[in-house]
């Protein structure tokens, strides 16, 4: 297994306090890696520190065989994208320019556009399915249209690594799955590796090829999902009892949350 | 979308702010003419245009030629600096209160500038350049202050917001401590005004501009950048902290580079790129149309200023501190329904 880009006992946090303790992860090539665990368990510090966003208090996040600090920034955004959360935008831009400001680590000062600049945002847009929305004012758009058009940015990139922070956060379960499986079809049809933060047990158990578990800023369980989550696992992590059957579309492990009717939860 | 291409120099630039551009670029040189012709002594065009070429009457010559042609182009200059300045700072602080005359940066070179006139008894160059020392002190302050891992663009503008004051009381205090005639000039002077202004100020403003520009052709494309989120651009491989360093510096340049010569006229910076906004439609920072816009309301207000009130003239300032302040408080309102909507 090769593997790009991978964390060496790297600690991060925020004003001297550490949220992710010396931890490693090899992310593999090509994996759909789905990083989850309960709330302020560390994983979207972790997700921070592979983008290159947050500076390690120790050890090294390695892109390329390299710490990812020893790389420019505009070379490390050639590699490897980011989906964050955040949803500003700037007033009374077109979903075209947006998508468009994307292909700003391939430019440079006196190149400002180019064929391939424009190959790249025709082709995003069509991944994303987004194309007949490239007129419209980005402020027009769903919530769901407009997760598609960051998607499409970040992909206008054109990095074989994409990290995604709680891609589907905020949205409702038909485009969840939407970016999912747009996910699926990018790791398939362009070999990208993907990184993302879920929040969604199940959804993660049936998109990803590797699921990383975490509490308390370390990982209990990496690998297959499917070999991974047991009821013992989801009681460490999440504290939370449940059973798991399997899911009979997908095949894959299904969390069922354990119910009394009085509302209380047994283990 | 047009994309503009010069040698190996490939641009895309909005169509509509191309043609906003063209137009505000025609309408500037209209209303240049027009300042040029009208007044007590008014010319006909043609002899306007001989004049300017150095070949009218001796009278056309002198009026046309070295009063009000240096003065109009100082304006059409002044105008330019103040828009692309304001331009920078909204793009930077996402707020369009974000302005340097808002944010202190103006006042402060209004102070650097008072400094060397009362206290230093400098000439026109040493106020100037006491202009852009005292401006890149203040955004130094500025932002040391609001600079905490990160600058983020509401912190500053409010730190900006409380300096101003503190140095607007320090401008009152250097006028109340100095000489009657020193203080009424100082007072006169931070008005705002561009009556007198020769080709002196013109070159030095010319030059900034000339130096702005440069900057400003580095700083467009990581602008439009940064207008997303910190963490989002800097995804892009932006280093966003960087961006901001450069882009005060450059917005601090041609603002205090502005007040050096015509004294810190209000609102062009703040106005500026918001009507560039309402005309273009376009995202910003769109630098280009910005000064264009600053330049022709700039024009305008000084030929409304000259002409208006005869036989006296008013100092423009006092007459965009009018319209300005007007259009600030219609602005604060809506910012306000906005953030309760």
């Amino acid at each position: 297994m090769t593997s790009r880009l991978r964390a060496e006992q790297v600690a991060l946090g925020y004003d001297g306090r550490k949220i992710v303790h010396e931890l490693d992860l090899t992310v593999p090539d090509g994996s759909f890696t789905a990083i989850v665990g309960a709330n302020g368990s560390g994983k979207s510090t972790l997700l921070r520190g592979l983008a290159r966003l947050l500076k390690p208090q120790g050890g090294a996040v390695i892109l390329d065989g390299k710490s990812i600090h020893d790389h420019p920034s505009k070379e490390v955004a050639r590699r490897l994208g980011l989906l964050p959360q955040s949803q500003s935008a700037p007033e009374a831009i077109s979903v075209a320019d947006l998508v468009a400001r994307g292909r700003y680590p391939h430019q440079s000062l006196l190149r400002q556009w180019s064929p391939a600049d424009q190959a790249a945002v025709n082709a995003a847009l069509e991944l994303t399915d987004t194309a007949d929305l490239s007129g419209r004012g980005f402020h027009e758009l769903s919530g769901g249209q407009r997760q598609r058009v960051w998607l499409a940015m970040a992909l206008a990139q054109e990095t074989d690594i994409l990290l995604l922070d709680e891609p589907t956060t905020y949205l409702d379960i038909s485009h969840q799955i939407d970016v999912l499986d747009l996910c699926a079809r990018l790791r398939r049809e362009r070999g990208s590796t993907l990184v993302a933060v879920l929040h969604d047990l199940n959804l993660a158990a049936r998109y990803a090829t590797n699921l990383v578990a975490m509490k308390d800023g370390r990982i209990v369980a990496e690998g297959d999902p499917t070999t991974i989550i047991t009821p013992e696992l989801i009681e460490e992590v999440f504290g939370l009892a449940c059973r798991i059957i399997t899911d009979p579309e997908s095949k894959t492990p299904l969390v069922i949350p354990r119910y009394t009717p009085e509302g209380t939860t047994t283990p | 979308m047009t994309l503009l291409k010069a040698g190996p120099y490939s641009v895309r630039v909005n169509h509509r702010s191309l043609i906003v551009g063209v137009v505000l670029l025609v309408l500037l040189v209209a209303a240049l003419l027009v300042t040029l012709s009208a007044g007590t002594n008014a010319f006909p065009m043609d002899r306007v245009v001989a004049a300017v070429f150095g070949s009218g009457t001796p009278a056309e010559n002198l009026i046309i030629g070295e009063l009000r042609l240096p003065r109009a182009v100082v304006a059409a200059l002044v105008g330019i600096a103040f828009g692309v300045s304001g331009g920078i700072f909204q793009s930077i602080t996402r707020n369009p209160l974000g302005s340097p005359d808002v944010v202190g940066f103006g006042i402060g070179a209004s102070t650097g500038a008072l400094v060397v006139l009362l206290i230093l008894k400098g000439s026109l160059a040493a106020t100037s350049i006491g202009a852009v020392v005292g401006g890149a002190v203040t955004a130094a302050i500025v932002f040391a202050l609001s600079s905490r891992g990160g600058v983020a663009p509401l912190r500053l503008v409010l730190v900006g917001i409380g300096l101003g004051a503190a140095l607007n009381s320090l401008n009152s205090l250097l006028i109340v401590r100095a000489q009657v005639y020193d203080a009424q000039s100082a007072s006169a002077w931070l008005v705002g005004n561009l009556v007198g202004r020769d080709w002196d100020e013109a070159r030095l403003v010319g030059g900034i501009l000339v130096a702005g520009f440069v900057l400003c052709l580095v700083l467009h494309r990581p602008l439009s950048l940064s207008e997303f989120s910190d963490e989002r651009s800097a995804s892009f491989g932006l280093s966003t902290d960087r961006t901001r360093l450069l882009a005060v510096g450059t917005g601090v340049l041609l603002a205090s580079g502005a007040v050096a010569v015509a004294g810190p006229i209000q609102f062009i910076a703040l106005t500026a790129p918001q009507v560039t906004k309402r005309l273009t439609g376009a995202p910003g920072p769109n630098l280009v149309v910005s000064g264009l816009t600053g330049a022709l309301l700039l024009v305008l207000a000084d030929l409304a200023a000259r002409e208006a009130f005869q036989p006296r003239q008013l100092p423009v300032g006092v007459l965009t501190g009018l319209v300005g302040g007007a259009y600030l408080a219609w602005l604060l309102g809506r910012e306000w329904r906005k953030g309760r909507a």
